[in-house]
């Protein structure tokens, strides 16, 4: 549920509209950028503007289905792989890779269990560690 | 012309693999698998730790290597260092197999063994949960139905919840999309099963739609500083590194959260069991941004005012959504500031 931020910019040389006319169009367009979005979000945001767009979306979404279901016999006919045939190929392709992770976890485990068998916690810091003295007292007295 | 058009495709290339050499490289160790879900622990590097593990829960759309971006600009790194045994929950990818996955087998599921394995793992009685976007909803989720009698010990010790959309009203763009008569979400989750990263990126963009041209004019500004522009690439490859959502969980939380808005209402029910967020009494801290475009603070806000805790703060960070997560002001501001929280309530 994430989207890029710009990276805080580095300090770049000015530009004028005489000296470097598209790059001062360019830093004009980054100023305002998020002001002229906010603004189009607010136009989406309008239950009409919305609908529309999702009735388009919802009309897409029927073509889409329509295709999958009118391509499979042409594909089968063809003797072509279906979009399905592709994702089942996926499919195992991932369940071989889980359980290549629920080895590769359990070995970790082993040889963690084995460690602490024979060497005590062999791996473990101590979990004493302590925050300064003025934060710690500060938690305290919101609690 | 030719020769140098190359040159910069070749020198590009060059740039993001070494981008990808550094991306996710705090030596960590798998401990636990299920499905697509990896459970990582991130290796101590200090002499000793603080007595309460932390485990970060990701959100479901989006890969949790930003929290792992490169050496320098990692939040894991940081935390490590600052003395915490970190774990992280990598949800993966999920596949057509995957498609009947609710938020319930999330919150009421999944995460909980999760939280058993670090608990077993680490010998601790309990843990920090950090919970990013959508991943701080499940921790919420959880830390309200794992909420123990008032005087029991639980399994939780504290929660760091990072832009966490709680107020489904509060998501207007959104709401407005599957609002009667628009978007139709079954209709989605009918035809793909689960809903496809393409259409994830593009609901982002919707929520800013010209960030994309501003950030490449940005680019374009800055070619000549090969800093700025690997911080921009990095950030960029992960925007556009987007997962698939579940179905069923999307179902569920465009008609029970965005349109329903029943977490606020106290009307979200998780396997039954209705959540009621006041019964939270560990010590809570929510970091929000200020600028947050994908979690605006009407969506956010009420979290706070909505748990029980005694011990409870918001902070409000200059900044965007990504911000809180990555980037020079993440490093230098917010990482040490949250360090500090955690810390005084983690011994």
């Amino acid at each position: 549920m994430s989207t890029p931020p710009s990276p805080a910019p580095a300090p770049a040389g000015p530009a004028t509209l005489l000296s470097d006319p598209v790059k001062a169009w360019r830093d004009w367009f980054v100023r305002n950028e998020r002001e002229w979005s906010e603004a189009l979000t607010r136009l989406m945001k309008d239950d009409g503007v919305a609908r529309a767009v999702g009735q388009e979306i919802n009309t897409a979404l029927h073509a889409q289905q329509m295709l999958a279901q009118g391509m499979a016999t042409p594909l089968a006919l063809l003797n072509l792989p279906t979009r399905d045939d592709v994702v089942a190929l996926g499919e195992r392709i991932g369940q071989l890779e889980d359980a290549v992770a629920r080895i590769e976890a359990a070995l970790v485990q082993a040889l963690r269990a084995g460690a602490a068998g024979t060497a005590g916690t062999a791996h473990a810091p101590a979990r004493t560690r302590q925050p300064p003295k003025a934060a710690k007292a500060s938690a305290a007295r919101r609690r | 012309m030719t020769g140098d058009y190359e040159q910069r495709r070749a020198a590009l290339a060059q740039l993001e693999q070494a981008m990808a050499r550094e991306t996710a490289v705090t030596p960590k160790e798998l401990i636990h698998a299920r499905g697509t879900l990896r459970l990582y622990r991130y290796l101590p590097q200090t002499a000793d730790v603080y007595r309460v593990p932390v485990l970060i829960v990701m959100s479901l759309v989006s890969k949790p290597y930003i929290f792992d971006l490169a050496p320098g600009q990692s939040l894991v790194e940081h935390l490590v260092r600052a003395g915490f045994e970190v774990y992280l929950i990598d949800w993966g990818t999920p596949r057509a197999e995957h498609r009947g996955l609710k938020v319930d087998d999330y919150v009421a599921e999944l995460l909980p063994e999760c939280v058993e394995q670090v608990r077993a793992y680490a010998g601790a009685d309990s843990v920090s949960l950090l919970g990013y976007c959508l991943g701080g909803i499940f921790t919420a989720l959880y830390a309200a139905l794992e909420a123990p009698a008032a005087a029991a010990r639980g399994r939780l010790a504290n929660l760091l919840q990072i832009a966490t959309p709680i107020n489904g009203a509060g998501m207007e763009l959104q709401r407005a999309l599957v609002g009667p008569g628009a978007l139709d979400p079954d209709l989605i989750v009918d035809t793909f099963g689960n809903v496809p990263a393409s259409m994830i990126e593009g609901a982002f963009q919707m929520l800013r739609p010209l960030q994309k041209a501003s950030g490449r004019m940005s680019l374009l500004n800055h070619a000549d500083d090969p800093a700025f522009v690997k911080a921009h690439l990095r950030i960029v490859r992960w925007g556009a590194d987007a997962l698939p959502f579940p179905g069923a969980a999307f179902r569920q939380l465009a008609n029970d959260f965005i349109r329903g808005n029943r977490i606020v209402e106290g009307r979200y029910e998780v396997r039954g069991r209705r959540v009621d967020l006041g019964r939270i009494r560990v010590p809570l801290l929510h970091v929000v941004a200020e600028h947050d475009h994908v979690v605006p603070a009407a969506a956010s806000r009420d979290l706070v005012r909505l748990v029980g805790s005694r011990d409870k703060d918001e902070w409000v960070i200059k900044g965007g959504h990504v911000s809180l997560v990555a980037g020079a002001g993440a490093v230098t501001r917010t990482w040490p500031r949250m360090v500090g929280w955690l810390a005084a309530r983690s011994t």
